[in-house]
């Protein structure tokens, strides 16, 4: 039962709420998720309609959305819908514009996706990735975010330094809050707790995941541990650009730029160091870290052996109880090994609690961690969907439905909050989860939508090359 | 709604509906267990296939122009099941598939069949032709159809269609994979071929069966050697990838692989009003018939200029031509998007922002017009579809040429003299038809070479008897003796 102390509480989290979203971030999980649903989405509709209405003038891309879609005005959320973005938008540009490194041409295509000013942005001089990302970093308010995915073509996403921060803030939250096990606050100490911070990633480069930065500006130099990975932008994009046209044969290895091609020994040395680097860290945090107090962000997957690796040496209790360990990702689409979490909990020897699994993607400025029923609860800061994984219609807003996730993130200040994901989620809409928490929740288990279309055969295509990932023109 | 789509085996037609299959666009449909009915889909002997040479190829011929008669859409009940099917399952328009099951009766017209039979000549096909060799021994060569697993493409009722000719004029035994985009027109051939002649042996030779493709436990029982001689394949490398785990000494794989069109337009065009108008008419229609859907459409036209302003603009104003011909084509020809693909969406709204480097005429699902000022080719040219065309500038024909792969089946060229001059060099670069503008959708690949291949004759085993006495051929053992 609320008590009336709890109630004026909510009161004000709903009031500070619609003022600024990112207030939410001083209210304890309880009051947030306190709020009755019903009221949470006249706050959020509102504050979604703003954005909108300020994004079709100053964003280029909503603008051409809205007007292809006839919308005007955001009266319902399915309004949102059709000014979404996808995974294609931050790739939209034309490949010979960074192959030929007409980096003036990538800044105006950037600047159609946010609302972020880069009129001023001269990258007449940029050459290669790296060149454009500083020039936008001391010309604009853009800290340019950069990813390579499967299919090849890189993605840029304009973050804008304010949005970072605000990133920063929400992830910081997302676990210095903790509390011990009779209740004391556990939350990391500036200025006096040096915890590294454990990331199999890159430390540097477009790619590399901010927070780091923030981590060692607040706990000091050296406390983070990322030693993995492409750290230039460039080599991304051209291991990506590998991949692609070994797909496509004949028709992909045209359109790849020679000059680029010719640091194609770089990055197969840098695929074949990746298990080195990757033992390397493997090897710190059994021996090196034995005992410690650490962070350490990572897959289930990695965190698992890692336990088992514990456990092989019959070791037990392997790190400080307060640790924080992150994880998400699931077990390359495989069901988790039963236990898995009992077992990493022995290994590792946490509080309860401190194995967290998270969900969150790069396109969205929002984290979300299982309770202890299992179930993600949505933030108040996105408003989501579940919509038909073919005709990517919105599925009612009712019951349980599964179907592509897609999100209206109201954090965003100069980019675009409306994005259509990848991701196959089960929601469930009106229905209190068991953990006390009111509103929305997406079941643990998400994967990747799978097109239904894998024995739809068509004769219209391009064949493509039979040789695996970058093998092909890694070998030419 | 429940769809039903039920085995046709061996001129038998099964209904034990057990298995529910995801659809497109979240419909579903139910079948028999393919696992279930596969000593019945497969031949029990190679001397079921005797009574298909107990019969001529007149027989097959009238056979086959009779069956045309039964195709009328109107008065046939399975092809009405078929089209009731393809509102629900295809990706395109009721309208077109209709339109493209009455095109069908055309593969049976005396005509055609006999040209068909031309490109593997009749001597072949209907018994041992004889061949005498410079040593005296006599050659009697004898084109067979052979046990055939074909797993077709699904974009129309085409393939099915082509496949039951194929199939019968060269008396083999069909076993076909019904797509999962065009669920009714096999079943519907094979159950009307029941309806005109229960037990003629060319009934019993045609197949149709649904499974899943990548169903390996089906899978690896069907490709085996001794219920398979050969697959005849279409479709993109994930459908041959697994199939061609089932390869192997014994089985022979026929692939026709997926390809894209493209269109050439000369300086020419450009001269006058009538030409862009003519070329324009054209154009659309290579880009819209079927929905551009096919192989046959073109999806990147490139435009030979000097690059001017001026040449620019007039491209632009050609552009918004094309686009205005598409919206005129008729109904049962090419029709407005029904779903579209958002990412493919964000794809060509990306490009309309640039509006200094391209100029984009609708992009919606009227189709589009995407003119690349800079010259070039968009990213995801060979993805092109809702009717949408990619019309490049280029300032040489090297420029285009390196856009040409053997990838590229057709290219449709304006005005008539580029055509010739073009021809020999394109071959060369891979491509495998060249045509008049505005005649893609004309390909008749029954008759003429389908993407590079004689496919009818591809299709037969070619099994030679010889005879080495009548002109007492020289051997090893007459010499010594």
């Amino acid at each position: 039962m609320s008590s009336s102390h709890d109630q004026d509480a909510t009161e004000q989290f709903k009031r500070r709420f619609a003022e600024n979203p990112l207030s939410y971030l001083d209210f304890p999980a309880e009051v947030i998720f306190s709020v009755e649903p019903g009221e949470l989405d006249v706050i959020r509709l509102s504050l979604a309609g703003e954005k909108f209405a300020r994004a079709k003038d100053s964003i280029g891309m909503v603008g051409r959305m809205a007007a292809q879609n006839g919308i005007t005005e955001i009266r319902d959320f399915n309004d949102l819908l059709p000014v979404c973005y996808n995974q294609e938008t931050f790739k939209g540009y034309p490949q010979a514009w960074l192959e030929s490194g007409d980096f003036q041409r990538m800044t105006k295509w950037l600047g159609k996706l946010c609302a972020a000013d880069l009129s001023g942005v001269d990258a007449s001089s940029c050459e290669l990735i790296e060149d454009w990302i500083r020039v936008l970093k001391e010309q604009s308010d853009v800290d340019l975010m950069m990813s390579a995915g499967a299919e090849g073509k890189a993605s840029f996403l304009p973050r804008t330094r304010q949005e970072w921060d605000m990133l920063m803030q929400v992830t910081y939250a997302g676990f210095n809050r903790s509390v011990g096990p009779s209740g004391e606050s556990i939350a990391l100490r500036p200025g006096v707790d040096k915890v590294p911070l454990i990331y199999p990633g890159a430390r540097h480069g477009a790619r590399s995941w901010r927070f780091m930065d923030f981590y060692e500006e607040k706990f000091g130099e050296g406390t983070v541990d990322a030693p993995l990975g492409y750290v230039d932008a460039d080599l991304v994009s051209l291991a990506g650009r590998i991949r692609e046209a070994s797909r496509k044969g004949e028709a992909g290895s045209l359109q790849i730029n020679p000059k680029l091609l010719e640091r194609k020994e770089e990055v197969a040395r840098s695929n074949a160091e990746l298990p080195g680097q990757f033992m390397g860290l493997m090897d710190r945090m059994i021996n090196k870290y034995r005992g410690e107090r650490i962070i350490f962000y990572g897959s289930m997957k990695m965190i698992y052996s890692l336990a088992q690796q514990f456990r092989e040496r019959g070791i037990k209790g392997a790190y400080s109880p307060d640790s924080f360990i992150m994880c998400g990702g699931g077990f390359d689409g495989q069901e988790p090994p039963p236990n898995w979490k009992a077992e990493v909990m022995d290994a590792l020897g946490l509080y309860e609690g401190q194995l967290r699994v998270g969900y969150g993607m790069q396109e969205g400025m929002w984290a979300m961690q299982a309770c202890d029923q299992d179930k993600y609860h949505v933030p108040p800061t996105i408003i989501p969907f579940v919509l038909d994984e073919e005709t990517d219609e919105p599925l009612p807003r009712t019951g349980r439905q599964t179907g592509r996730f897609a999100f209206f993130d109201l954090l965003p200040t100069t980019s675009w909050g409306g994005y259509i994901t990848s991701d196959q989620v089960t929601m469930t809409f009106d229905e209190s989860c068991a953990c006390g928490r009111k509103g929305i929740y997406i079941e643990t288990a998400i994967s990747k939508v799978v097109s239904r279309t894998d024995d739809k055969i068509g004769c219209a295509g391009t064949s493509s090359a039979v040789e695996e990932a970058s093998e092909y023109l890694l070998k030419a | 709604m429940k769809y039903q789509v039920p085995i046709v085996a061996r001129g038998e037609v099964i209904e034990d509906y057990e298995v529910t299959c995801e659809g497109r666009y979240g419909a579903s449909f139910e079948c028999p267990d393919p696992n279930k009915y596969l000593s019945k889909i497969v031949l029990p002997s190679r001397r079921e296939m005797e009574a298909l040479y107990q019969i001529s190829l007149d027989d097959v011929v009238d056979y086959l122009v009779e069956f045309g008669k039964h195709l009328d859409v109107d008065s046939n009940p399975h092809l009405q099941w078929a089209l009731e099917l393809s509102r629900v399952f295809n990706d395109v328009s009721s309208d077109l598939v209709e339109k493209a099951l009455r095109v069908n009766q055309g593969f049976c017209r005396r005509e055609m069949l006999e040209a068909m039979i031309d490109t593997v000549g009749r001597e072949h096909l209907d018994g041992w032709a004889p061949y005498e060799r410079a040593n005296g021994r006599i050659a009697h060569i004898h084109a067979f159809g052979v046990p055939t697993a074909h797993v077709i493409a699904g974009n129309g009722p085409a393939p099915a269609m082509m496949t039951f000719v194929r199939n019968a004029l060269i008396r083999g035994y069909a076993m076909v994979k019904i797509p999962s985009n065009e669920l009714g027109t096999a079943v519907a051939i094979a159950r009307t071929a029941i309806d005109m002649a229960p037990d003629h042996p060319l009934t019993k030779s045609f197949s149709t069966v649904y499974w899943r493709g990548g169903d390996e436990k089906f899978e690896t029982s069907l490709y085996h050697p001794k219920h398979v001689e050969r697959i005849v394949a279409w479709g993109g490398f994930e459908s041959i990838k697994h199939i061609a785990k089932y390869v192997r000494p014994g089985i022979d794989l026929m692939a026709f692989d997926p390809k894209i069109s493209r269109s050439v337009l000369g300086e020419q065009t450009f001269s006058s009003e009538d030409s862009m108008r003519e070329a324009a008419v054209r154009l659309a229609d290579d880009v819209g018939n079927g929905n551009q859907n096919g192989c046959t459409n073109s999806r990147v036209t490139y435009a030979l200029c000097d690059m001017s302003d001026d040449a620019l603009e007039r491209i632009k104003l050609f552009g918004q031509m094309v686009f205005d011909e598409i919206q005129k084509l008729p109904e049962e020809i090419s029709s407005e998007a029904i779903h579209m693909d958002p990412t493919f969406v964000s794809k060509v709204d990306s490009l309309s922002l640039l509006d200094d480097e391209y100029h984009v005429i609708g992009g919606d699902k009227r189709g589009g017009v995407i003119v690349s000022l800079l010259g070039d080719q968009v990213d995801f040219a060979d993805e092109l579809r809702y009717r949408t065309i990619n019309i490049v500038p280029v300032p040489d024909f090297d420029t285009m040429l390196r856009y040409f792969t053997r990838d590229v089946q057709t290219v449709g060229v304006y005005p008539e003299s580029l055509r010739d001059e073009l021809r020999t060099i394109m071959a060369l670069h891979g491509v495998q038809r060249i045509t008049s503008l505005g005649y893609m959708r004309e390909y008749n690949a029954s008759i003429d070479p389908h993407d590079g291949n004689e496919a009818l004759r591809k299709m037969c085993t070619w099994v030679v008897s010889e005879d080495c006495m009548t002109n007492y051929a020289p051997a090893l053992w007459r010499e010594t003796a």
